[in-house]
């Protein structure tokens, strides 16, 4: 499982979109914390899509702080994906571990 | 760019282009304030054109309300999107911002965003306003928008709707203005203001005319407005909205006329006549003489009764009333304009067809001269002055019927006669406007 390397982030604070950061963390596995407009609702819907993207990416000893504005699910999936990508800096990402 | 779809990658790369670029404005523009200007748009189509109209409306209202020192705009793969550089402080801003999205007919699709100079975007909950709801029901847009609870098609249904429907309001205020300018530029007119002369008034002229109806015009939008908003409500509560709006209207017409009465009966017909239009708008009747004619009834129903026998208003209009029992503009209102639909309309519209506009105009305005219990004529020259200018209407009418060459000379002796007495058939005059504003809204 390969460690986030940077902090990073992806996307806006615009009405349907998502901000997603992500740091470095000295604890293994994936830490999420999430902060929704939609929390009552899909709090724990898009908690555990932030969690799958990650591990699908085998991300690890990472925190990924997250202000959702309404995103739809395909919008939180890029942006973690992409915030992901930007922490390890990589320019030629797996592309099948991003289906 | 215009009616593209954009993919979900350029999408999301211009989001965050458009942040970045906010971060730009505020780190060139220290200490500033930032508003961000974008419409939501549902769907792959960012840029279309009711996304444009419904832009360049909000860019209009943020440039007057929030006065910005720069201001840059372009079309993204988002849509198109503005920036607006500012002075005053963000909290300020937004409460502006958000009195825009909530009063314009259209604010639901703006997105205004405002970020202080920390690049903190501020929130409309903060700021103690209510979460914005969805375009379709009553609940929160979050939820709405995150559950898709309403289809791509009916979303983007709802919005060229609103846009027809804001478009059509905003074509008929601009029909009221025309109405009034065409009637205060018709020349020339017997005893009225015109381009020639002021006829019978010594403290007003053309430019005192153009003054004030450009003050009237932004009423005229929220009469449309305010009753179509309250079309379901009784008959009489909205006459009560439109005649709020009209109080409103007087003050502003009079401020600019620096205290001359230009229009104060033009003021109570536009909110009777475009009122019952914003009604009809929202009942989706269609614009026909005979539905505005009962709909105007419905609205007017005992305004006589209760302004004239219940309250006693000191208005020209009123003593008419007490010393002569004639109704005079609201006795006309509360039979749905009787004279307007059975004689003034078929009279301009026969003739329009026959020797074009501007005679038809000159000939209807006698028409309704020699017709009309005109309170502005009675009050000044008594009941004698009245009869007197009626039966001289008819007489000129009947003259130019025989031989069309003499109109404008008839008319301009008519004028000097009228000046020489004293006399001003200012009702007439808005009759003649209101034919003419009638007659182009019954051809939408």
């Amino acid at each position: 499982m390969s460690k986030i390397l940077e902090p990073a982030h992806a996307g806006t604070l615009e009405s349907s979109d998502v901000f997603v950061r992500v740091v470095p963390s000295e604890h293994a596995g994936i830490e999420v914390e999430l902060e929704s407009s939609v929390s009552e609702i899909y709090g724990e819907a898009i908690e555990s899509l932030i969690k799958a993207t990650a591990e699908a990416m085998e991300a690890n000893y990472v925190r990924i702080l997250v202000q959702d504005k309404g995103a739809l699910d395909y919008v939180i999936k890029a942006r973690v994906q992409t915030a992901i990508l930007r922490a390890r800096g990589t320019t030629n990402p797996d592309w099948s571990l991003l289906s | 760019m215009i009616l593209r779809s954009s993919t979900l990658n350029e999408i999301l790369h211009s989001k965050e282009e458009r942040v970045q670029r906010q971060h730009y404005l505020l780190e060139r523009f220290a200490g500033s304030s930032l508003i961000s200007l974008t419409i939501n748009m549902p769907g792959a189509i960012k840029i279309s054109p009711e996304a444009l109209a419904i832009f360049d409306i909000a860019e209009a209202s943020i440039i007057k309300e929030c006065n910005p020192r720069y201001s840059e705009k372009k079309m993204t793969c988002a849509g198109v999107e503005a920036f607006f550089v500012c002075q005053k402080e963000a909290v300020a801003l937004k409460a502006l911002t958000c009195k825009i999205e909530m009063e314009d007919p259209l604010g639901r699709f703006m997105d205004i965003d405002v970020l202080n100079p920390d690049k903190e975007v501020l929130s409309r909950t903060a700021l103690g306003f209510a979460k914005r709801k969805c375009y379709i029901c009553d609940n929160e847009a979050f939820v709405c928008a995150r559950a898709q609870v309403h289809s791509l098609a009916e979303l983007q249904t709802h919005i060229i709707k609103s846009v027809k429907e804001h478009a059509l309001m905003e074509y008929l205020t601009h029909l009221a203005y025309v109405a009034m300018r065409k009637e205060v530029e018709l020349t020339p007119k017997p005893g009225l203001v015109d381009s020639a002369n002021s006829g019978a008034h010594k403290d007003m002229n053309i430019h005192t005319f153009y003054r004030s109806i450009d003050a009237i015009v932004p009423f005229v939008r929220k009469y449309i407005q305010g009753a179509y908003t309250i079309h379901y409500q009784e008959p009489q509560q909205i006459f009560q909205a439109l005649r709020q709006i009209g109080i409103s209207c007087d003050t502003a017409m009079l401020r600019a006329s620096k205290g001359i009465n230009t229009h104060k009966g033009m003021v109570f017909c536009l909110a009777v006549v475009c009122g019952a239009l914003g009604v009809m708008k929202a009942k989706k009747e269609p614009f026909t003489c005979e539905a505005l004619h009962v709909n105007i009834k419905t609205l007017c129903a005992h305004v006589v009764e209760r302004d004239l026998i219940a309250a006693k208003p000191h208005t020209a209009g009123a003593r008419f009333f007490y010393e002569t029992g004639s109704l005079g503009i609201r006795g006309e209102a509360q039979a749905g304009f009787p004279r307007l639909f059975d004689v003034s309309l078929p009279f301009f519209r026969l003739q329009k067809e026959q020797f074009g506009e501007e005679i038809a105009l000159k000939k209807t305005l006698l028409l309704l001269m020699s017709t009309l219990e005109d309170s502005t004529l009675w009050s000044r020259g008594g009941i004698e002055g009245l009869n007197y200018v009626k039966e001289k209407a008819s007489q000129y009418l009947f003259d130019i019927e025989n031989n069309p060459t003499i109109l404008n000379e008839s008319l301009r002796l008519f004028d000097e006669d009228l000046i020489q007495k004293n006399l001003s058939p200012g009702g007439s005059a808005d009759m003649l406007a209101l034919t003419w504003l009638v007659s182009e809204c019954m051809e939408l």
